[in-house]
């Protein structure tokens, strides 16, 4: 974000703060598609990630004057959905995750370009097919921004268990995206 | 060993972000639940405000335009502190053409003695307040172009807000001119 739109996001901040209502809005435009994302990414489903983008967008703007620094506003809302996204993953009990703290990567044979190949949609559809433990810590690592040692507090495991997590899921990834990448030569 | 499969998704983030809904229907939603599908009350300036903000009262006038001056006099020109005039001759002439700019539609406000809404008034104070706080980074590194931008975003808001007084003045003098000729 350049200097000026984090200047004018940390003025909506304040402004949202004091209860007002058009830079409540405005807040809600710039994060919303972001968020949105975050949320479909980690539940899937386009109806019900909408419905955890409102209420954890109706929390946020209810809590929004416990913010004491303005300018964390970015961080703060992607953790409240976020947090949002895990409790509704959790209430459906569909969010187990090992506690397993190592896993043996059989083979890390990537190369530079193996990725860079790859559509961001077919990346994403591989990541869909994994376990939700898995595809919450991918989720949290690779698009979040999140450390293993966060993602640890968040989900309440060990930063091991955590990158146990990691690994796993991205061979599952990868085999998906292999047999992928099989059935395209084949065709 | 690297992370080729987040190196590479570190290089393309947006490209990620591919899903798409009607977040104007949630923001109705949200907004429902928030204000219980009241209209809205509070304005913000930036972007425009309702009728109310800016109300006839000239017995106010001098005071809070007196107000306004002091602030922008105190702050946004004050010669003991740097300003974007040290920064270059380009950044001088941008200084001199806000300053000019405010200066003529602060005199335009006061000339059609209207009262300014207190609200407006704390916006254009808290403005001051961080224009100072620029005016120390400033000091600290003058080529610091973070803080240059943001100086110029003070202004740009600093001529918004009086602008949109003005076009509020302008629309309540048409009104009570619509008034009276349909008497």
């Amino acid at each position: 974000m350049d200097s000026e739109s984090a200047s004018l996001q940390e003025y909506l901040v304040v402004r949202s703060q004091e209860g007002d209502r058009r830079a409540i809005n405005e807040l809600y435009k710039l994060y919303s598609k972001a968020m949105y994302n975050i949320c479909r990414r980690m539940i899937g489903d386009e109806e019900e990630a909408r419905d955890v983008l409102q209420d954890a967008f109706v929390d946020a703007f209810a809590s929004l004057k416990k913010l004491q620094q303005p300018k964390t506003f970015p961080a703060w809302i992607k953790r409240v959905v976020v947090n949002h996204c895990i409790n509704t993953l959790r209430k459906k009990r569909l969010f187990t995750i090992s506690i397993e703290e190592k896993f043996d990567l059989a083979y890390e044979d990537d190369d530079d370009n193996y990725y860079a190949r790859m559509e961001a949609g077919k990346i994403l559809q591989a990541m869909d097919q994994i376990s939700v433990g898995c595809k919450t810590v991918m989720n949290l690592y690779l698009f979040e921004g999140y450390d293993h040692g966060e993602i640890g507090q968040i989900l309440g495991i060990t930063e091991s268990a955590s990158k146990a997590q990691y690994c796993k899921g991205k061979a599952k990834v990868r085999d998906l995206l292999g047999m992928e990448k099989l059935k395209v030569a084949n065709q | 060993m690297t992370d080729f499969l987040k190196k590479n998704i570190d290089e393309r983030r947006d490209s990620f972000d591919v899903f798409d809904t009607d977040l104007d229907l949630a923001w109705e939603n949200i907004d429902k639940r928030l204000h219980g599908g009241k209209k809205s009350g509070k304005v913000l300036p930036m972007w425009g405000w309702s009728g109310k903000v800016v109300r006839v009262a000239a017995a106010v006038t001098l005071l809070l335009v007196a107000s306004i001056a002091f602030m922008w006099n105190s702050a946004g020109s004050s010669k003991s502190q740097p300003t974007l005039s040290m920064v270059s001759p380009e950044m001088a002439e941008t200084e001199q053409y806000y300053a000019m700019m405010i200066s003529e539609k602060m005199n335009e406000i006061e000339a059609n003695g209207q009262w300014v809404d207190k609200e407006v008034v704390e916006d254009m104070l808290a403005l001051d307040q961080a224009y100072n706080e620029l005016q120390t980074d400033l000091a600290d590194n003058v080529d610091n172009e973070e803080v240059i931008h943001a100086m110029i975003v003070n202004y740009k808001i600093k001529l918004d807000i009086l602008d949109r007084i003005l076009a509020q003045i302008k629309e309540a003098k048409n009104g009570a001119g619509r008034k009276e000729s349909s008497l």
